[in-house]
């Protein structure tokens, strides 16, 4: 963690880890991708996994420290193909047209007729347009099957009242690059209010990346036709992606076919977990790896 | 004559419960000296009530309304006196309101239930808080104070059954409503609660589930026989003082009847809040409440979760309505959860007076 700390600080995101062996696609605008190899290979081979986000934060939360999720995974045998937002937000047409033609080359290439999705963090909502692109082949979407999806910390519907991207733009904090803004000591007070955790670092102010544009209210209506089964975890204390901007979209989840498999768990006490996890410590806390990341590994293995 | 013999028992060893407690820790004890004048209607089912009056403070400004106070779930009205000084109904008398403390059915201050048989038994279920004990406190009070309507501030479920009440039962005398912590659409169910929803069985043998006796025990052994996971959906201990939990466990901790309980665990389960007979959809006749409402809810609230807080703000049928979510982001001083809303450490600077000011921007409106 605190080579991650470290490198936030001197504004490097170049550094790429020892498991991620090639840069895989092409993608429009902002986006990079990482591929990480599984490091175990099970008896039934595990379908690739496209993980997509953060966007609000340096993508290394998810790879670079001990515990961090996608050393997680790998070694649960999931090949972990990374989209993160290296160089600006993700443009709100991600979904369903980049992440399109990237599972599109991933598919040419390696053949690969089934994936896993995962989002994490608000650049995680991409992940549900990817998702309705493939089940409805549409953007000219390739014949792959998204056998699981889930969201660990991924708010998807802002609609409630005063959301936390407008209180963004209520205190100043409009433009896209965070970090910048949050590095102005005129803004420092109300980014640390903002952005406070419970991991007991100085570095989330380091460690932030990207907002999304200021866009309307996207129309979410079309979850209730998707058929993948889907997990969606929430940071009881998380006040980015709050579980207001969850419950929505879950209860409205599947629900035309009715027996769509979904689950929702609050990351908290009240499932006596340690503590209430919020947006960072979600990702960065140690007792995620053995609190949070197995309810995401039984879910997809199950 | 055995149930009797066993009801005898249990009351007994109630009282020797309550005993010890006082005796083991009368030099910790933090007694409440904020104390009204008391009444005691009675039901149209024939149970009596309490209502303790707090008038308005002497040179306050005179308020259109007076307020009645209710309690939520496993409490009495001792809740709004906690933290005496820095109380909601201390708050609100200061400002001008004429102030009612509502006990509702059950409350030991009218004479505690039997635990099998009597004139009275835990037998009741939240339904009978809507239809019967909302109707009596709302027709004591107006008749006290010759006022037409109430303001009615639940915490809770206190709060659950005012959005009943108006939404389902077409009540026409709340002209303002302040609901803390008080979800109208219930939030999905977390391990604790499946836990209590698995062991619901046991309702079947049980009389009541005895909250009262092992808060007491709690209090008088420092022994955890409250489970800290229940607590934890209770209120973030990082944000309630010892002596405030110490106080909350004494004095307000009440048991709950087998009617309450599986009420509330199925609606828990299900999702939506519905008359035990299943024929009356509470939740879905949100849509029916046209007054205003504040909703006050709390980040880390497990209860009255920010979810379904948001799920009730947006199913009110009401023009005018608020919602106040105190989290640090919004910068409060902490994530609150479920009681800390009420006895927070900083609820006296935080929370309550922003329900005194709504109050206030509604007088006479």
């Amino acid at each position: 963690m605190a080579a991650l700390l470290t490198a936030g600080c001197s504004g490097a995101s170049s550094a790429v880890p020892k498991d991620a062996r090639a840069v895989v696609g092409e993608l429009p605008g902002p986006a990079s991708t990482l591929f990480f190899p599984a490091r175990w290979r099970p008896p039934r081979p595990r379908p690739p996994l496209v993980l997509v986000g953060p966007e609000l934060l340096d993508a290394r939360v998810l790879y670079d420290h001990e515990g961090a999720l996608v050393p997680f995974l790998i070694d649960r045998g999931y090949p972990v193909l990374l989209v993160n937002a290296a160089r600006g937000p993700f443009p709100d047409e991600f979904g369903s047209a980049g992440l399109v033609r990237l599972v599109e080359q991933m598919h040419e290439r390696t053949g690969a007729k089934e994936i896993v999705v995962g989002g994490v963090g608000p650049g995680g909502r991409h992940a549900l347009g990817l998702v309705d692109a493939l089940e409805r082949h549409r953007d000219g979407a390739p014949p792959v099957r998204v056998s699981k999806l889930f969201f660990l910390g991924t708010g998807l519907d802002y609609a409630y009242p005063d959301p936390f991207f407008a209180r963004l733009d209520a205190e100043g904090l409009k433009g896209p690059d965070l970090r910048a803004q949050c590095k102005d000591p005129a803004r420092r007070a109300v980014c640390k209010r903002m952005f406070r955790s419970s991991v007991r670092s100085s570095g989330y102010m380091d460690l932030l990346r990207f907002r999304a544009p200021t866009a309307p209210a996207p129309d979410l209506r079309f979850v209730a036709d998707l058929l993948v089964p889907a997990l969606f975890i929430v940071g009881k204390t998380d006040n980015v992606s709050p579980a207001e901007s969850v419950v929505p979209v879950y209860r409205a989840y599947g629900t035309t076919a009715r027996d769509v498999p979904k689950r929702y768990f609050i990351a908290g006490l009240e499932n006596q977990l340690s503590q209430d996890y919020d947006e960072l410590s979600l990702l960065l806390d140690i007792s995620a790896e053995s609190e949070v990341y197995p309810i995401i590994g039984a879910w997809l293995d199950g | 004559m055995k149930r009797l013999v066993s009801d005898a028992l249990l009351r007994g060893l109630h009282a020797a419960i309550i005993l010890l407690a006082l005796t083991l820790t009368a030099c910790a004890s933090h007694p409440i000296h904020l104390a009204g004048e008391i009444a005691h209607p009675k039901t149209d089912d024939g149970w009596p009530l309490t209502l303790e009056h707090l008038p308005p403070a002497d040179g306050a400004p005179r308020r259109s309304e007076p307020v009645i106070l209710c309690h939520g779930f496993l409490a009495n009205r001792t809740y709004f006196k906690l933290n005496e000084e820095h109380s909601l109904a201390a708050m609100l008398q200061a400002a001008g309101y004429d102030v009612w403390l509502l006990d509702l059915r059950g409350r030991d201050a009218a004479g505690a239930p039997s635990y099998y048989f009597g004139e009275r038994t835990y037998s009741y279920a939240i339904d009978d808080f809507i239809k019967r004990d909302v109707d009596t406190a709302i027709s004591h009070v107006l008749k006290m104070t010759g006022a037409k309507h109430v303001t009615w501030i639940g915490h809770s479920m206190g709060g659950m059954i005012a959005y009943a009440r108006i939404g389902s039962l077409g009540e026409d005398r709340i002209a303002h409503l302040v609901t803390i912590g008080s979800p109208g659409v219930l939030p999905h169910a977390g391990r604790t609660l499946l836990q209590m929803y698995s062991m619901s069985g046991g309702l079947a043998v049980l009389a009541v589930v005895p909250v009262a006796p092992f808060a007491h025990l709690k209090v008088a052994t420092g022994l955890p026989f409250t489970p800290q996971a229940l607590i934890d959906m209770l209120w973030y201990p990082g944000n309630v003082e010892p002596e405030i939990e110490e106080q909350v466990l004494r004095h307000t901790a009440t048991n709950l009847s087998k009617g309450e309980a599986r009420q509330f665990l199925r609606a828990f389960q299900d999702g939506e809040f519905v008359s035990k007979d299943g024929e009356i959809d509470y939740s879905k006749n949100l849509v029916n409440v046209r007054v205003p409402v504040l909703l006050v809810a709390g980040r880390r609230d497990n209860l009255g979760d920010p979810a379904s807080i948001r799920a009730a703000y947006e199913r009110l049928g009401s023009e005018d309505k608020t919602l106040i979510m105190a989290e640090r982001s919004r910068g409060y001083s902490e994530d609150y959860g479920h009681t800390d809303l009420l006895v927070g450490k900083r609820a006296h600077r935080e929370i309550h007076p922003r329900i005194v000011a709504w109050l206030a921007a509604h007088d006479g409106r």
